[in-house]
């Protein structure tokens, strides 16, 4: 490849990743009104374009024309920092996820473990926030952040171990390859339930959403920030959906394996599908409390994600091939 | 590509390092961490090491992240006075990190290895797999004892105190916010 040729390729990757997280958000978060109004009896945005499509779009212009307040008593350049860090691992785990066979921006050897590495620096992100912001319901919001992700972060990577264990790899393309007789979900239903579940926590959402608990810490680590930068931290969380859904639909569901319809299409049906799932959990279920989160995953997750790798290591690769 | 790669990462890793060290605030010098680790990641990626390189980030921005929680409870909050530097700390320092990492700069000056450049692209994670559980076996079991040692000794450490001493300096606690209470309403 000559130096022009990657310069190409690294624009359109980047235009592409940029306008698909852009796009994407702007799409969840009408979604996620829609979605929040049937379940509660309502009708949502009807008023901005043909059923409220446009709503967010007028939103986002209003967000982008803010004023960037920047409070006296925060540290300034981690303040300023702390939203591109939060927001910075969404286009680079959208670059990582295949959409269908040889369709994406990169199909990395270790692309399900990647994903959980660079899911990791929101987190720094986070933390940043609620340190620099100087405000003690901001403080709060980032430790819980931390405490929660680290802790579920341990089952996910084990569930995670069950499946690469059955595709032998961990490139997507290959573990889809796995699933196009057999989903995963038929076969590794516990790993299914605890990746599904840790992964809404990792992402901060309700019931799962204490670092940002309205009720008790205003708004958790962006109680500060304005304008475009409270809208990153946004675009992150949607960004952080899409791809907790895509994951699970690459790991269990056999990613962009179905009959008739091409492979993107049933990929992103799959997707969009678990997103719907993932709303409806968070409009019908309550917050949980902090101590009831830490006892879930230590004494519930951990050791069901511990035996469940246990057990299908012996069924699966009990004669020690390879 | 690959000389870009790697320029980047080690500008990278010396920038964090260098931020790390020159840092007034804990929190910051941890964030100068974080992106020398970053970096350091980026360098195995020319290598073709991407699992070592993921491993890393894994590992070590997570190790990061639980760093700086200990430093928000133990560090003073940023807008205070901080003290001024100590000019004899920072020599002791120097020496201290100098003494340590000169074995490094002896091996490398006295048995200089030839480059032998990036490896072609290769499933480096099944070799590392096979090399853990075949040719290193021992010194991989051997690490994971002294882990599970450290967790045990964790675990000791946290349940030190009896339940009735705990008790009492529960009691005592709630003793100490009753009487701050009843100044409060005094005044």
């Amino acid at each position: 490849m000559s130096i022009v040729e990657i310069i190409i390729r690294l624009i359109i990757a980047f235009g592409a990743v940029f306008t698909f997280v852009a796009l994407n958000a702007l799409f969840l978060v009408w979604l996620e009104r829609k979605v929040s109004a049937l379940i509660q009896q309502r009708l949502g945005p009807t008023e901005v374009g043909p059923a409220g499509l446009l709503q967010t779009l007028a939103d986002a212009v209003k967000l982008m024309g803010k004023e960037l307040i920047t409070p006296t008593a925060v540290s300034r350049t981690v303040f300023f920092l702390a939203p591109i860090i939060a927001f910075l691992p969404a286009p680079l785990l959208v670059a990582a996820i295949p959409i269908a066979k040889g369709v994406g921006v990169s199909d990395l050897n270790v692309g399900a473990l990647y994903i959980l590495a660079i899911s990791n620096i929101a987190l720094l992100g986070i933390l940043m926030a609620g340190w620099s912001s100087n405000n003690k319901y901001s403080l709060l919001g980032a430790m819980r952040a931390v405490a929660q992700n680290i802790s579920y972060e341990i089952p996910m990577l084990l569930s995670l171990l069950a499946i690469i264990l059955m595709a032998g790899s961990m490139k997507f393309s290959d573990i889809v390859k796995a699933q196009e007789t057999v989903p995963f979900v038929l076969l590794q239903p516990v790993a299914f339930i605890i990746y599904f579940i840790c992964s809404i926590a990792e992402s901060n959402r309700t019931p799962f959403d204490i670092p940002e608990a309205e009720s008790e810490l205003v708004a958790g680590y962006h109680t500060e920030f304005t304008g475009m930068r409270f809208a990153l931290f946004f675009l992150a969380e949607y960004t952080q959906v899409f791809v907790l859904s895509a994951i699970v639909t690459l790991l269990f569901l056999g990613g962009w394996n179905g009959p008739l319809l091409p492979p993107a299409v049933w990929f992103f049906l799959k997707t969009y599908l678990v997103i719907f799932v993932v709303m409806w959990l968070r409009w019908t279920y309550p917050r949980l409390r902090s101590d009831q989160l830490m006892n879930f995953n230590w004494k519930m997750l951990l050791p069901a994600a511990i035996l469940n790798l246990l057990i299908s290591s012996v069924i699966y690769r009990g004669g020690f091939p390879g | 590509m690959d000389t870009f790669l790697f320029i980047t990462g080690a500008m990278l890793a010396l920038g964090g390092a260098l931020i790390a060290v020159a840092a007034r605030h804990l929190f910051r010098a941890a964030l100068g961490l974080s992106v020398a680790l970053a970096g350091t990641a980026g360098l195995f990626v020319p290598l073709s090491g991407e699992f070592i390189s993921v491993v890393q980030i894994l590992v070590y921005l997570g190790a990061v992240a639980i760093a700086v929680v200990f430093i928000l409870m133990l560090s003073p909050p940023f807008y205070l006075q901080r003290p001024k530097r100590n000019k004899w700390k920072v020599l002791a320092a120097a020496l201290v990190a100098l003494v340590f990492t000169s074995p490094l700069y002896i091996t490398t000056l006295l048995w200089p290895q030839p480059s032998r450049g990036p490896s072609e692209s290769v499933d480096t994670t099944a070799k590392i797999g096979h090399a853990f559980l075949k040719d290193y076996v021992f010194p991989f079991e051997i690490i994971s004892i002294v882990l599970t040692i450290a967790i045990i000794g964790a675990i000791v450490i946290a349940r030190d105190l009896p339940s009735d001493k705990r008790l009492e300096r529960a009691a005592q606690a709630r003793k100490l916010a009753d009487d701050e209470n009843s100044v409060e309403a005094a005044s």
